[in-house]
């Protein structure tokens, strides 16, 4: 740069530091943010930087300073120090992140040159962020708290099936995210996605949502016990429950599962119905058979009435919803994504039926890979909210349940898991460790951030205050199939349908009736 | 009742059943007194039945039109005709039966307009169902609301498999929710599915599949459940309905084991156990299964069916599909194109083909060969001119590897 000319892009120079914190020194009248990318070139490449720690410098001695503060606060006085802008500065701690080449891009392995001029990332300098093969779209890249224009793809299959994390306090932008993800894959064919949702939010029963885009009739299955016209109802034969649907899931006790087998093994389609209409049993207790009555009539919401079963719930029958687990199973093995409203359900109730659909696809997966025959399927995708319920360490400490055995075991045949949870302190390290790709969001808790910062793919240990700091929307996304960890700003959902082109749905042409 | 599929079965003596059945099932109407009848869908087999199936439906139909009895139907995935011609139309224009299936489209909305029974003020509703479960588009635009708004006491006729009802047996068919359908209607008339169903889901009370009237294919006979339909009594709000089996021919089956047998046992297992069975008027299906020495063309199937006529069987089917020769094992294969499955069974089986003095490898020749015998006939070819053509290529191929010796030369083409 020649002497004189002011670069309006650099925000300050290397002044000291080592490989854990590199510093710069700031450029008077430049505001830098915690979590931005800042840039320092090379003759062959460029470093990238973030900041992760802002602090004061100053070339007066602090005694000095406290003085000068000191008369400006309890005295009249028109003091000022001489050339203040060179005397007291800002100083910015950086964490090397990449060093990009033309050819390729890789961790650093060695420190950018002393009092090399610093400068704000730009666009241009992500180029080399490409997207992948069957890709999964998490957001734009951020840099603080400013947005650039480079759109952040992982490869979706690998991530899908190594399991998900997302992590944040209330109020952060989780139910978003999702919806965003989810949104961006109905682009694509390589994923089914099962969306346990207790909350009905993702469908878009009364406002904008996954329904609304233009592959949703072809790729959306939505399943509620007060469908839409058009939508599945959520129903299920007593036949198709096996006694394993309910392992992990609800509380049962030695004797309860004995009991329950000693039922199944007899008639294994009509084990709960005779359950609920025996009198009593030979080697089961009358009050073993009392207890698992009344908790089918917690759960599956049937009783006996007259020596017949009446069913208080309009979840489970016995006639209807015969085919639901296997035609919900055929849907995901296909690509589609299907969406459960769980709203109307109880906890333990909702927890039943996703693990059901669960069970379901990790048995057809695992049979279809013993055959040989899953290299060519869908990987598939299981959404579950509030995930400590089902892989937290107190319930998997009672009983492993199925989302603990995909946690473990999915990766093999293809299934993977999102979790979501503000509390992911409560999941094991084990299974933790297990989830390859996690989304961070604002998290204020400590603990909370140490369990994702000791369980993340890249090394976030200096992005504690960042964690915390994070604003709606946005995120830190860490995973073993990106080199960085990847500041994000995920869009607001409703801003796709502001950029996408109004979706004109074909005139439907219809038979079957006499047009007059 | 519905898909009842007059004309339906290849074999006249069934195809003559199913249309006893339906004499049957009128008749009982009759005897019943009932007000109205009610066909979801596949009266026919299909649109265009032939004349005798004609004829006996049109006679059958118009004692009911002399006993003032209307009939209330849709068409089915079999009977509906994408260009509107179906027999149906012919006989309504007869005044044989009434299609309930009349509507209008204003502001992309079909709206249905129904057929009133005089005689019960009843509104009567219905989609026809059409082949691939196309007819969920006229659903997905239905005008429910105005439906569900009509007063009175209305039925919903319907030809469609609902996804919440399917039968495990049935869990891949095309289907729809039946959140397509408009709610309150007291009674919902479903064909399309063969078994017989009543169920309640919500708002949607009496949700009836009659099943077919008579079984329409081998394993519908084989289920043995046979066939029938339902009759309603609606007084004063109370729902009754009554299902009547109907059995114009006994079903019975056989079934022999033939584990260990050899072809030339298998008549004398065959009679052994039908001598146990009284067949006179029934409809026999043999079912066989077990692993069987020789090869299945060793068994003369002729016979046992003349034994079996003998002792006053009206037909015979039989199912051979479990029956497994040591000639031909079963193999696992885990290749999916046709050619690559197709050299796997050829490869595994190779040795059981001898060939004396071919010249060339077996796998090839075997492959290559059936590709002479698959060619498709081309587009203008005729007929005699295409299958001279494969005659004489299958001709010259075998001559060429001297397969060809004793081939009389005045039988070439």
């Amino acid at each position: 740069m020649d002497v004189g000319v002011v670069d309006l892009d650099i925000v300050g120079k290397i002044v000291s530091g080592n490989f854990s914190g590199i510093i710069i020194r700031q450029k008077t009248g430049v505001d830098v943010e915690l979590g931005e990318l800042l840039v320092t070139r090379e003759n062959n490449g460029y470093f990238i930087l973030q900041v992760f720690d802002i602090s004061y410098g100053s070339q007066i001695p602090e005694r000095i300073r406290s003085l000068a503060a000191g008369l400006k606060l309890e005295e009249v006085s028109n003091l000022s120090f001489l050339d203040s802008e060179l005397s007291n500065f800002i100083l910015i701690i950086l964490k090397p992140i990449l060093f990009v080449t033309p050819n390729r891009y890789h961790l650093p392995k060695k420190l950018p040159k002393f009092f090399s001029a610093v400068e704000r990332i730009k666009e241009d300098d992500l180029r080399f962020l490409e997207k992948p093969n069957r890709p999964l779209y998490f957001g734009k890249i951020r840099s603080g708290s400013r947005v650039l224009d480079i759109d952040v793809f992982l490869k979706g299959d690998d991530v899908i099936t190594h399991h998900m994390l997302i992590s944040a306090s209330t109020g952060k932008g989780k139910s978003n995210l999702v919806k965003v993800l989810t949104y961006n894959l109905l682009n694509e064919t390589y994923a089914g996605l099962l969306v346990i949702d207790p909350h009905d939010e993702y469908y878009g029963r009364t406002k904008k949502g996954l329904k609304d885009h233009p592959n949703a009739r072809n790729k959306i299955v939505y399943y509620s016990t007060n469908p839409l016209p058009g939508t599945n109802t959520l129903i299920l034969d007593l036949k198709t429950i096996k006694p394993w649907h309910l392992t992990g899931i609800v509380s049962l006790t030695e004797a309860q599962i004995e009991c329950i087998y000693l039922f199944y093994n007899r008639d294994k389609e009509n084990w709960i119905e005779n359950i609920v209409l025996a009198e009593r049993e030979d080697g089961v207790s009358v009050v073993t058979l009392d207890v698992l009555k009344r908790k089918f009539n917690n759960v599956f919401g049937v009783s006996s009435e007259d020596g017949h079963i009446s069913f208080r719930s309009s979840l489970f029958s016995n006639n209807s919803g015969v085919t639901t687990i296997k035609n919900v199973v055929d849907y995901l093995e296909n690509g589609k994504t299907v969406i459960i409203d769980t709203s109307k359900l109880g906890g333990e109730v909702e927890l039943l039926i996703g693990g059901i659909f669960a069970e379901g696809i990790f048995s057809r997966y695992r049979d279809l890979s013993s055959k040989g025959y899953l290299q060519n399927k869908p990987c598939v995708s299981i959404i579950i909210e509030e995930a400590p319920r089902v892989l937290g360490k107190e319930v998997l400490d009672k009983g492993a349940n199925i989302f603990g055995t995909i946690a473990r075991e999915g990766r093999k045949f293809r299934v993977g898991l999102v979790a979501i949870t503000q509390l992911p302190s409560l999941i094991p390290k084990e299974i933790l460790a297990n989830m390859n790709t996690k989304i961070i969001m604002g998290t204020e808790m400590s603990n909370e951030r140490n369990a994702l910062i000791e369980s993340s793919p890249q090394d976030i240990s200096e992005e504690s205050r960042n964690i915390a700091s994070l604003d709606i929307g946005e995120a830190l996304l860490t995973s073993t199939f990106s080199k960085l960890a990847i500041p994000l700003k995920i869009p607001p959902f409703e801003d796709i349908f502001k950029a996408d082109k109004p979706y004109v749905k074909d005139k439907t042409v219809f038979r079957g009736v006499d047009l007059e | 009742m519905a898909d009842i599929h007059l004309g339906g079965w290849r074999e006249d003596t069934l195809r003559e059943i199913g249309i006893k059945t339906f004499e049957k099932a009128i008749d009982i109407s009759i005897q019943e007194n009932v007000d109205f009848i009610l066909i979801s869908g596949d009266l026919f087999d299909s649109s265009n039945p032939t004349i005798d199936v004609m004829a006996k439906a049109a006679k059958k139909l118009y004692e009911l039109k002399i006993k003032e009895i209307p009939v209330y139907v849709i068409e089915g995935s079999h009977d509906f005709s994408p260009t509107g011609r179906t027999i149906l139309k012919v006989f309504q224009e007869a005044g044989l039966l009434k299609r309930v299936t009349s509507g209008e489209q204003t502001e992309g909305k079909l709206i249905l307009k129904g057929v009133i029974d005089e005689k019960t003020k009843i509104k009567l509703y219905g989609i026809s169902g059409i082949r691939g479960s196309l007819e969920k588009a006229a659903y997905t635009v239905l005008d429910r609301e105005d439906l569900e708004k009509q007063e009175g006491q209305k039925i919903f006729l319907f030809h469609s498999a609902i996804e919440e009802l399917k039968p495990n047996n049935l869990y891949q068919m095309e289907s729809m929710p039946i959140s397509l359908f408009p709610k309150g209607f007291f009674y919902y008339a479903g064909g399309h599915i063969h078994e017989k169903g009543e169920f309640e889901l919500g708002e949607y009370k009496n949700v009836v599949f009659p099943g077919a009237l008579f079984p329409n294919n081998i394993d519908e006979l084989l289920s043995s459940k046979g066939g029938g339909f339902y009759l309603v009594d609606y007084t004063n709000g109370i729902l009754n309905k009554r299902y009547i089996s109907i059995k114009v021919a006994p079903v019975i089956l056989l079934e022999i084991n033939l584990e260990g047998a050899h072809t030339i046992n298998v008549e004398e297992k065959v009679r052994q156990v039908a001598d146990i069975n009284d067949l006179k008027g029934s409809i026999v299906i043999l079912k066989f299964k077990g692993k069987i020495e020789g090869s299945l063309s060793d068994i003369n199937f002729k016979k046992i069916n003349l034994y079996l006529e003998n002792k006053g069987a009206l037909l015979i089917k039989r199912d051979t599909r479990e029956i497994k020769t040591k000639e031909f094992k079963e193999i696992k294969n885990s290749s999916f194109t046709k050619e690559k499955l197709e050299e796997d069974v050829i490869v595994r089986h190779k040795d059981q083909i001898k060939i004396k003095d071919c010249q060339i490898e077996t796998v090839s020749f075997v492959k290559t060969f059936m590709n002479i015998l698959s060619r498709e006939k081309k587009e203008g070819e005729k007929k005699d001119d295409y299958s001279k053509g494969i005659l004489s290529e299958s001709i010259d191929y075998l001559s060429k590897n001297n397969l060809l010796e004793d081939l009389d030369e005045t039988s070439r083409p």
